[in-house]
């Protein structure tokens, strides 16, 4: 890795500090001799060919033809991971509102576009990158329907060439949980708060319904969104928490008879049996996070994936994060270590996420024909310790490099120095 | 039989476990990782009345509590040098130079963020005053002991006194824009200081002048300007919030016409770029792992920071400043493996050794040595390995965490009128607003101009 | 209605003017002796006269025991066979304080160092410059069976000296028995200036205590020899506390929480004050502490709720469940599923097991053997006695209840040598008691204060408990609020199986106001009210007991306190 470094910093000098300089390459390449963890079809010691941006092919002794190859011996190969629900380009900088691009304001604005907002050039996504993180959900946040969410992969220019295939309108689940530790209202007052906003929510949806009804196209941007919902096109995303607030949630969607997919779910543990019967998807996490009351055990949040699953739940894993997105695969080995075990937490960041979003054609594993959102690897991409060395994104080679790797490049024997020389 | 597991459990948190009580435990056959010594394999570590007794092969003990640590590992309880935990109190937000105000008046060992923090292998943290003032209050360094009642009997007696200094946008926009007073810019900062210490220095000079008998009367009691003095003689070690190369540089050049040498920059995002001189006026810097974009002034931030500071002799650790990170700081301390490939030793150090001494209690912790205090984690795998789950931790020889006697509910105060416990819905990234857990009790202040 | 909210606001906001000079509706009294005979006297805790007598001059005892003669000048008193106990002593509350209006605030550029007024630190200001003898807690307080209270101003860290008032209802300057007391002390934080939080009062404590010692040393060696000597000039704050660090004044520390208790011990350990734990409510958890202090220790009479679902003998939790099942709506249902699971039943296991802790609590200090009194910040008059009988029921004796009452707040108080206990020459504040005052059913007939005297009517409760049989008290009353000086109508109406309440307005009968949260329970009744103006809402709260066809009660707003009573109005009117 420091050789590595040295070679970037020999470059670094030519160019100048501060331009992402090397450039992704799009060419077929052989990955030869790796251990390739495919997720769907075991581990195989073999190669694997991209071409076109897509897994051409997975075999033992293949011909690299054309392509160039890459010998990846004593090296693993994984499929991209899938991040279910992220603010990234969505956000730069924390505490600059103006740099703040997932909130807008109403409480009926599914029809606000995650993907319109996504920055393609945010700081945050090459950091997100290269930990192996390939594709994430950016998603509005705020109030009721903040918007529609979208599958993302992390390389492209506009966000059309980033698009990965999924958007889904989002709703929070009116709740009856405190905000947040600052949260001084009485219980009474939240539940005064939630059944003002089950209000809303039941005179908003029966609009749509009516809207849905009447089909004569005539302009109406709030409840056209959630159309596709409502004819069985698309599934909602919805936040939700608490348990009475989940099962509250599930009981609504069977009302509704539409598709959901919960996301959060913190009590999931609480009602996995309830969501296996109604064959509720969740996107869960994110893991490292707090319990949500003081009186649960220390390690409910990672647990909580291991005990949705073990109870038939399908579940993928979300950070909920923007800027450190890059957590994702600490988030999986930590629901791995907490009962969830490393091949099912591997499932969780790749093809559970895939087949939740209707992406599982093209993403979600290493298999012939998807594309080719993979990473070579030291080792298992969960440990901390190991090392991506290579990332390929709708099969371009994208350097592992982020302004957090040039910063290190660049000071880790700063010149001058202290004395003022070199 | 849970139940009976339940009661009896918080009976002894409730009353059997006392104050400085010191324990007696046995640790047999586990990999010890010592920090200072190397890796000893099957190993046992004896701790008797509190402190590590002895470490070697196949110790013996009669009557005393024996913690199997076959195929374990055994490492040092982990050191937090900058927590917000067991504080019913953080910001005294109401003056640029709040150095007469103290966190430790305002301990709460109630707090379950505790028991939570031992889960995670935790057994000392730095229960610091927020960042709203230049100058903030005094810090309070104490022990993870989880059951005690007593807020005195948290405390780490005899730790050094430490203080908490803030640069940058909090104190700026918490005086400046809120108030309209200085400082409301990074120059403003620095007169802040100056200031401070000029004070300290004349009111060190009455008290002497009044001693020799050259003042008929003391000089009025000024609790400001005796903290001051006391920084001024070198008796409380300066933890700064800071994030920019500049301001850091400018503290270091305002301490050294002070000659003030205890400096443990926090935070300290931007410390990499001046990590030689750092090392040079022997600063010490505890920061984030990977924390960074939640506010202008940790944009420009690698997650290689430690990395670097270490590389360039700086002595470094990796802190919480939240009640989530603090238990998985195993976590963020092999990080630096991934930011920059530091090896198992040099990144446990991050969380043991280097915040001890930071916290100028490296004497007595931070690292497996006989004489030393029997705070002790032990691990499922290998405590930098992601899949690492603390198995038991052990305060003063006590064990505080055990993971096969952990039960649900583990507050030890239940308001007899609360319905049932509340739920509290995630905050949503809680540092979009760029609040992080320094600017707690702050809040309210931005909210009502007066 | 909407006049009821501005007669309410002036009613409670303004100070009420002064009484004239000559006020022939006082009786001028024949005789200032009253002669108690044939009575059981409790002198002192512990200790009973059986059928003795009691003469009182001009509000002092003048000879208490068997075999006294009646005198002839006397009035006498028939209480034959009734109990007479020494009058209660409040150990601290607010009685009859006038309630702080919060000022506009002056605009402050430096919040670091805010003016004494602002900060709440007032350690020179009395509490007698509060009183206000028209405040309704003197009545009810005495009502309850007490004779003095040790009052101390609202306010935050340091709201001033207290003072020892009589419960007689005399024009104030007749009712201070003691001033300055105590100092009384708080944790309580001044919004958005410094102290804003509790770190900032300990830090400002410390230095206010430091700073006082070092003036006294200034002071004095001034008033020794002025002679080229600076000129003291402190703050009034600062002097204010000198008495407190020359230990010639107790710190009253109002420390409700075992963590606030152990912050004010550690506090006091540093300083070395003289300290009075005062209005602790958590007290079992300090107990060892408090006993290795020996700081003394009022213990507060503000007990939690009794937890939902915990057995007992009267079974009200029952009947209330069944209610609220009823009242819940179908969105609920699920949540109530989660409400019986097994953690929730454990959440429940615990919170009774804390009550139980609260209520232990006198036993507790009993069997450790520290001494106490009773004080109440926050609780109600009307709650005193059950709390106290509640203590009781939970382990308490009844001399140590007794004595917290009387002979253990005298002595802190330091009026030990003229209150606590009835002997002769101390002061003739007395209980008359149908019965030994904490029995079942025991009611105070007559209390006598500072030579003057309180009858009651014994009410005849009608079947309260049980919690069975509900008053009939469906009709139309008239009703009056002197101090808002409102009067108008309620209407009972009968609403399938609950009440419905109309509040009407004299001057308007037509704008009337419904009640919420109406609830009855057997002669007694309560309900909300809320009456908005101008964007600003007043919730009322009221509760009245019926006793035949009237009423009295308590009317209580977000400003207050004032009593409301009224009739049934005959079917004519």
């Amino acid at each position: 890795m420091k050789i590595v470094n040295i070679l970037i910093l020999c470059f670094l000098t030519v160019v100048g500090f501060g331009q992402q300089v090397e450039k992704s390459t799009y060419k077929d390449v052989l990955l030869k001799g790796a251990t390739l963890v495919t997720v769907t079809n075991g581990t195989i010691e073999g190669d694997l060919l991209i071409s076109d941006g897509k897994i051409a092919k997975i075999g033992r002794a293949l011909e690299a033809g054309e392509a160039e190859v890459m010998d990846c011996s004593g090296k693993f190969v994984y499929p991209g991971m899938i991040d279910g629900g992220t603010q990234l380009g969505l956000g730069e900088v924390g505490s600059i509102s103006l740099t703040q691009d997932s909130d807008e304001i109403g409480d009926y604005t599914p029809h606000m576009q995650a993907l319109t907002a996504v920055n393609p050039n945010s700081v945050a996504i090459p950091v997100t990158r290269v930990n192996g993180v390939t594709t994430v959900i950016s998603s509005p946040t705020g109030d009721l329907f903040p918007g529609t969410a979208a599958l993302i992969n992390l390389h492209g220019y506009t966000p059309d060439q980033m698009y990965a295939g999924f958007k889904a309108v989002v709703m929070n689940f009116p709740s009856t949980g405190k905000r947040g530790r600052r949260d001084r209202r009485s219980e009474e007052d939240i539940k005064k708060d939630s059944d003002k906003a089950l209000k809303k929510l039941k005179e908003f949806w029966q609009q749509a319904e009516v809207y849905a009804k009447i089909n004569d196209g005539s302009y109406n941007p709030q409840l056209s969104a959630v159309l596709p919902i409502i004819n069985d096109e698309a599934p909602l995303i919805v936040n939700v928490n608490k348990k009475s607030d989940i099962l509250a949630a599930i009981k609504w969607s069977q009302e509704k008879e539409i598709n959901v997919i919960f996301s959060g779910v913190a009590d999931g543990w609480r009602v996995a049996d309830s969501l296996t019967k109604y064959d509720i998807p969740v996107i869960a996490g994110p893991v490292l996070s707090i319990p949500s009351r003081n009186s649960d055990r220390y390690d409910a949040a990672y647990t909580n994936v291991a005990k949705m699953v073990k109870a038939g739940v399908k579940v993928c894993l979300r950070t909920n994060d923007t800027e450190n997105v890059r957590n994702l695969p600490f988030h999986a080995g930590f629901a791995a270590a907490y009962g969830l075990g490393v091949e099912e937490a591997l499932k969780t960041v790749t093809i559970n996420p895939a087949e939740i979003f209707g992406v599982d054609d093209q993403l979600g594993s290493l298999t012939e024909g998807k594309v080719a959102n993979l990473f070579v690897s030291t080792g298992d991409p969960f440990e901390t310790k190991t090392q991506i060395e290579h990332l390929f994104i709708e099969g371009w080679n994208v350097p592992i490099e982020s302004r957090q790797t040039l910063l290190y490049d660049e000071f880790l024997e700063r010149d001058p120095g202290a004395d003022n020389k070199k | 039989m849970k139940k009976i597991n339940y009661i009896f459990f918080l009976a002894l948190l409730c009353f059997g476990l006392q104050a400085q009580e010191k324990g007696d435990v046995l640790i047999k056959n586990g990999t010890v990782i010592t920090i200072t010594n190397g890796v000893l394999e099957n190993t046992d570590v004896l701790i008797k009345n509190g402190k590590i007794d002895k470490i070697g092969e196949d110790l013996s003990a009669s009557d005393i509590t024996t913690i199997d640590a076959e195929g374990k590992f055994v490492m040092p309880g982990i050191i937090d040098a900058h927590s917000h935990i067991a504080l019913d109190v953080v910001n005294e937000a109401t003056s640029p130079n709040t150095a007469h105000v103290w966190v430790g008046d305002g301990l709460n060992p109630y707090d379950v963020g505790v028991y939570r923090a031992l889960a995670g292998g935790v057994t000392i943290s730095h229960a610091m005053h927020g960042s709203a003032n230049a100058i903030g209050g005094q810090c309070e360094t104490i022990k993870h002991r989880y059951g005690v009642l007593n807020p005195e009997e948290m405390r780490m007696d005899g730790a050094p006194r430490t203080i908490k200094f803030a640069l940058g946008e909090n104190p700026m926009r918490v005086h400046g824009e809120r108030n309209n007073i200085s400082p409301a810019t990074r120059m403003g900062m620095e007169q802040i200081f100056r200031n401070a210490f000029e004070q300290g220095k004349a009111y060190m000079k009455a008290n002497k002048d009044y001693a020799a008998g050259k003042l008929d009367v003391p000089p009025l009691y000024n609790l400001q300007s005796e903290v001051m003095a006391d920084i001024l003689k070198g008796d409380i070690i300066i933890h700064c919030h800071s994030y920019r190369a500049d301001e850091i540089y400018m503290l270091l050049r305002v301490l050294d016409d002070y000659g003030v040498k205890k400096i443990c920059f926090q935070h300290v995002n931007e410390g990499f770029k001046v990590a030689p001189e750092l090392a040079a006026y022997g600063a010490h810097a505890s920061v984030f792992s990977d924390w960074w974009a939640y506010k202008f002034e940790v944009y420009y931030s690698t997650a290689y920071n430690a990395t670097i500071l270490a590389e360039n002799g700086v002595v470094t650790s990796i802190n919480s400043d939240s009640g989530e990170l603090i238990r998985h700081l195993y976590h963020e301390a092999a990080k630096t493996q991934r930011y920059g490939g530091l090896s198992d030793n040099e990144a446990l150090k991050l969380i043991t050794l280097n915040p001890a001494i930071q916290l100028g209690i490296d004497d007595r912790v931070g690292s497996l040595e006989e004489g030393k205090e029997g705070d002790v984690v032990i691990f499922e795998n290998h405590p930098l390995s992601i899949y690492a789950i603390p198995q038991q931790t052990i305060v003063d020889g006590i064990v505080r965490f055990d993971i096969a006697e952990d039960i649900d509910d583990m507050r030890l105060d239940v308001d007899p009128e609360e319905t049932v416990p509340a739920f509290y819905e995630l905050e949503e990234h809680s540092h979009e607003h760029g609040e992080d857990k320094c600017m707690q009790d702050v809040y309210e202040f931005l909210n009502h101009k007066h | 209605m909407k006049r009821l909210f501005y007669l309410a606001i002036l009613a409670l906001m303004l100070p009420l003017a002064a009484q004239s000079q000559v006020d022939y509706d006082i009786i001028q009294k024949a005789t200032n002796k009253i002669f108690i005979k044939d009575v059981i006297i409790h002198d002192r805790p512990g200790s009973t006269i059986e059928y003795g007598s009691i003469l009182i001059d001009n509000g002092i005892i003048k000879q208490i025991g068997r075999g006294i003669a009646e005198p002839n000048d006397a009035l006498i008193l028939e209480a034959d066979s009734l109990h007479v106990y020494p009058a209660f002593i409040d150990a601290l509350s607010h009685t009859g304080v006038k309630k702080k209006e919060e000022g506009e605030r002056p605009n402050i550029k430096f919040v670091g160092s805010p003016p004494n007024m602002v900060a709440g630190i007032l350690p020179h200001t009395s509490v007698v410059d509060q009183l206000d003898e028209e405040s309704k807690n003197i009545s009810s307080l005495r009502e309850a069976g007490f004779g003095l209270s040790h009052s101390v101003a609202e306010g935050r860290m340091l709201p001033g000296q207290s003072a020892i008032i009589s419960l007689s209802g005399k024009p104030i300057k007749d009712i201070v028995l003691k001033e300055k007391v105590g100092m009384y002390a708080q944790l309580k934080t001044s919004p958005r200036v410094y102290p804003a939080t509790m770190i900032g009062v300990l830090s400002k404590f410390k230095e206010l205590y430091r700073q006082a010692e070092g003036a006294s040393v200034h002071l004095d060696k001034y008033k020794n020899s002025p002679l080229g000597m600076q000129r003291p000039n402190y703050d009034e704050a600062i002097v204010g506390m000198i008495p407190v660090t020359k230990k010639q004044q107790t710190v009253f520390f109002k420390a409700k929480s075992a963590k606030d208790v152990y912050r004010v011990l550690a506090l006091q350990k540093d300083l070395g004050f003289d300290l009075v734990l005062s209005d602790v409510e958590q007290v079992y958890p300090v107990v060892d502490a408090i006993k290795s202090s020996r700081a003394k220790l009022l213990l507060s009479l503000d007990l939690p709720e009794k937890p939902e679902g915990m057995e007992d003998e009267e079974e009200e939790g029952d009947d209330e469940e069944s209610e609220e099942e009823e009242t819940d709506t179908d969105e609920d249902e699920e949540e109530e599923v989660e409400e019986d699971d097994e953690e929730t039943m454990k959440f429940k296991e615990r919170k009774i097991e804390a009550y139980k802790n609260y209520v232990s609590q006198g036993a507790m200090l009993e069997k450790a053997g520290i001494p106490f009194s009773f004080s109440w910040i926050d609780a109600k008059p009307k709650e005193l006695q059950k709390n106290i009988q509640t203590l009781i029921e939970n382990g308490l004796s009844e001399k140590v209840a007794i004595s917290a009452l009387t002979t253990n707040p005298a002595q802190v108080l330091g009026i030990s040598n003229i209150a606590g206990t009835a002997e002769k020459g101390k002061l003739g504040n007395l209980i008359i008691s149908t019965k030994p005052i904490f029995e079942k059913n025991s009611k105070i007939k007559f209390m006598l204060v500072d030579g003057e005297l309180f009858e009651y009517k014994i009410k005849e409760k009608k079947k309260k408990s049980g919690g069975g049989e509900q008053m009939d008290i469906v009709g139309k009353y008239s009703y009056t609020i002197d101090q808002f000086d409102a009067s108008g109508e309620m209407t009972i109406e009968k609403d399938g199986d609950d009440l419905k309440v109309l509040m009407s307005d004299s001057e308007d009968l037509s704008d009337t106001i419904e009640g919420t949260n109406v609830s009855q329970d057997g002669s007694e009744l309560s309900f909300d009210l809320s009456v908005s103006e101008d964007g600003f809402t007043m919730d009322i709260s009221v509760t009245v007991e019926f006793i035949d066809e009237e009423f009295e009660g308590t009317v209580s707003t977000q400003f207050g306190e004032a009593p409301i009573e009224g009739a049934k109005k005959s079917p004519k009117q």
